[in-house]
């Protein structure tokens, strides 16, 4: 079969593999029908994931059809076509029975502090990942849900990270009627966090990036105030004083890693790995958040350890609340909500590209090339 | 929310086995619960094992975080470890996820992987892979100007290092030329810290030619 491959920073291809196995007995074989690029998979295509090994497949957002089930597999049969949240969740253990379904412990024998994620190197599991045209899902009965039959299967497919994880970014953010949120990022994360943020009563959400064309994107699906921070010299004063000069009740670090804005954290996050990249977009939001307010990350980063302001967390009396997303927890309310036409995800799908052409694909998301927001890949 | 909580069962329960302790749960307040809606409480809040599902097979050679006591019941089978990388991996193993050496070593062996995979690449024919793999298409599609800045900065840093490197092959005459200059210098700072520059080149020259 045909799939991604990794070769090193910045080198991805598509290339023939084996067909993928049950292994066990709780799991499916899907075929794969579309699967996304996301900014997550960027921290592995940079190298900056430890224990990302040559030859693995990333692709952790996906959907499919059933094509093979283990001899434990009941609610799911052949031919069902399925969307598969991105964590790998058993629903036994403790943490997945408090519904904490990114925090599996059950999943992912190469590390404690996160749970198996498809496609995520062996730091979260070792598992082969749906950027090709079939894919190996442990603990089948957990995870996928079946797509209902009125769904676009673009929409589907955002729904296994995407919605939820902007979703879940806001509802960390403990919103109230009227607050202030800033969001940092206009990736899709950023954008499906400012759309969500009124879902829950937000005053005013306001977007931080530095690419144009994704903060006007941003402005017209989310209907927020957008702000390029390459022509703001000091983002948190800035912030400051659009919020009464107390800054903002809730701010969302949707960056992660790959932040630019500080030539320091650059410097040492992403350039040399000497913190677990770079942190400018945490340390903003940090310094922008009222004091009592509350900080949500989504934005992912490594296990070593970032430079980030925690004096002022303790002097401002800050809340930080973050995780991986517990997209099943979350999906029965969502797929509501895509269902109402509350959210339309498939609008941020801006580029359709073979698995054949995967290298191509990834320059182009990673580079933000072609105005390119969100790719899903065809097989 | 509080349905969700079954606090107070657990309470009454505690507070029997608590009783020595005065005041203990006096100002326990399920509502402040600042996980609420991403954590469900439930009785098993602080259940240690749970009934297992079956092991997958081929455990057996799974590194495994040494948190944990064995292998979860399913894992990847991405990339198994092997060569240089695969030792790495190994030692990278034996230290926790709290040490950086777990940490550091995983992202060496990870380097020394992208060699390998590289050599892999070379005895299968598929050098030029490197270029394609890349994405460099796209990027001279969509982004031209980039690449052409990126390439003219490549070839002038590649200019320069050729440039030092054809000049250190004149070391001698060149060493010889500063000790002259450095005894007309007016400063003696500037005297002194060529002499020093002369002393290290010519000795460096000295120990090459020895070598
Ligand atoms: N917690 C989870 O479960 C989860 C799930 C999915 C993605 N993520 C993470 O969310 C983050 C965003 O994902 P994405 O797909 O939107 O990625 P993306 O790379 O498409 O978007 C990131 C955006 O941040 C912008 N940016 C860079 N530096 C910034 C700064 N200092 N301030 C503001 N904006 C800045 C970039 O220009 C880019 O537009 C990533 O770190 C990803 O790993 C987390
Ligand atoms: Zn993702
Ligand atoms: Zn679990």
């Amino acid at each position: 079969m045909l799939a991604m491959n990794y070769r090193g920073p910045g080198r991805v291809r598509a290339s023939h593999k084996p067909m993928p196995e049950i292994l066990h007995p709780q799991d499916a074989i899907v075929r794969v029908t579309g699967s996304c690029i996301c900014g997550s998979d960027l921290h592995l295509y940079h190298g900056n994931v430890p224990d990302t090994r040559v030859g693995t497949t990333f692709g952790h957002e996906f959907t499919g059809v059933v094509e093979e089930v283990g001899p434990e597999v009941h609610n799911l049969k052949v031919g069902d076509k399925v969307l598969v949240p991105f964590n790998i969740a058993c629903g036994r253990c403790v943490f997945c029975k408090q519904g904490l379904f990114g925090n599996c412990h059950e999943s992912n024998p190469e590390a404690t502090a996160v749970g198996g994620i498809f496609g995520y190197s062996h730091t979260a599991g070792g598992y082969d990942g749906g950027q090709a045209e079939y894919v190996r899902v442990p603990y089948a009965d957990v995870g996928p849900v079946i797509i209902p039959d009125d769904m676009d299967l673009d929409d589907a497919v955002l729904l296994t990270d995407v919605v939820p994880t902007g979703y879940q970014a806001a509802e960390m953010g403990g919103i109230q009627v009227g607050d202030t949120v800033v969001i940092f990022g206009a990736g899709p994360i950023g954008i499906m966090a400012a759309k969500s943020s009124w879902l829950f009563g937000a005053g005013r959400v306001i977007v931080i990036d530095q690419v144009d064309y994704r903060l006007e994107f941003a402005q017209r699906y989310a209907q927020c105030e957008v702000y390029n921070f390459r022509s703001i010299e000091d983002p948190v004063l800035f912030i400051k004083k659009i919020t009464d000069n107390l800054g903002a009740d809730v701010c969302i670090d949707a960056v992660g890693a790959e932040a630019a804005g500080s030539a320091l954290q650059t410097f040492t996050g992403r350039k040399t790995l000497m913190q677990a990249g770079s942190a400018t977009a945490l340390q903003w939001a940090i310094n922008s958040v009222k004091k009592g307010g509350v900080v949500s990350i989504v934005g992912v980063y490594g296990p070593t350890g970032n430079m980030i302001p925690i004096g002022n967390v303790l002097n401002k009396g800050i809340t930080i609340r973050a995780n991986q997303t517990s997209v099943k927890r979350l999906l029965p309310r969502l797929i509501d909500h895509v269902q109402n036409g509350v959210l339309n995800p498939k609008e941020i799908i801006t580029h359709r590209i073979p698995l054949q052409d995967v290298s191509d694909a990834y320059r182009i998301f990673s580079d933000k090339l072609d105005g390119c927001i969100k790719t899903l890949l065809i097989t | 929310m509080t349905e969700q909580h079954n606090g107070q069962s657990l309470k009454e329960k505690l507070s029997a086995r608590m009783s020595h302790i005065k005041g203990w749960g006096v100002d326990a307040n399920p509502k402040n619960d600042p996980t609420y809606p991403m954590r469900k409480r439930f009785d098993g809040d602080h259940m240690t094992s749970w009934g297992r599902p079956a092991q997958q097979p081929g455990h057996e050679d799974i590194l495994h975080s040494n948190e944990r006591p064995d292998v979860t019941r399913v894992f990847g089978t991405s990339a198994p470890v092997s060569g240089l990388s695969g030792m790495i991996r190994r030692c990278a193993f034996k230290y926790s996820e709290g040490r950086f050496a777990h940490w550091l070593l995983l992202l060496a062996a990870d380097r020394v992987n992208m060699v390998e995979g590289f050599a892999q690449d070379i005895c299968h024919g598929r050098a030029t892979n490197c270029i394609t793999d890349k994405g460099l298409k796209a990027k001279w599609k969509y982004d031209r100007n980039t690449v052409v800045t990126q390439a003219a900065v490549g070839v002038a840093v590649v200019g320069v290092l050729a440039l030092i490197c054809l000049r250190r092959h004149r070391l001698p005459q060149r060493g010889f030329a500063l000790v002259q200059h450095a005894f007309h210098q007016p400063s003696r700072l500037e005297n002194f810290l060529l002499h020093s520059k002369n002393l290290m080149d010519l000795s460096r020259h000295f120990l090459r030619s020895k070598i």
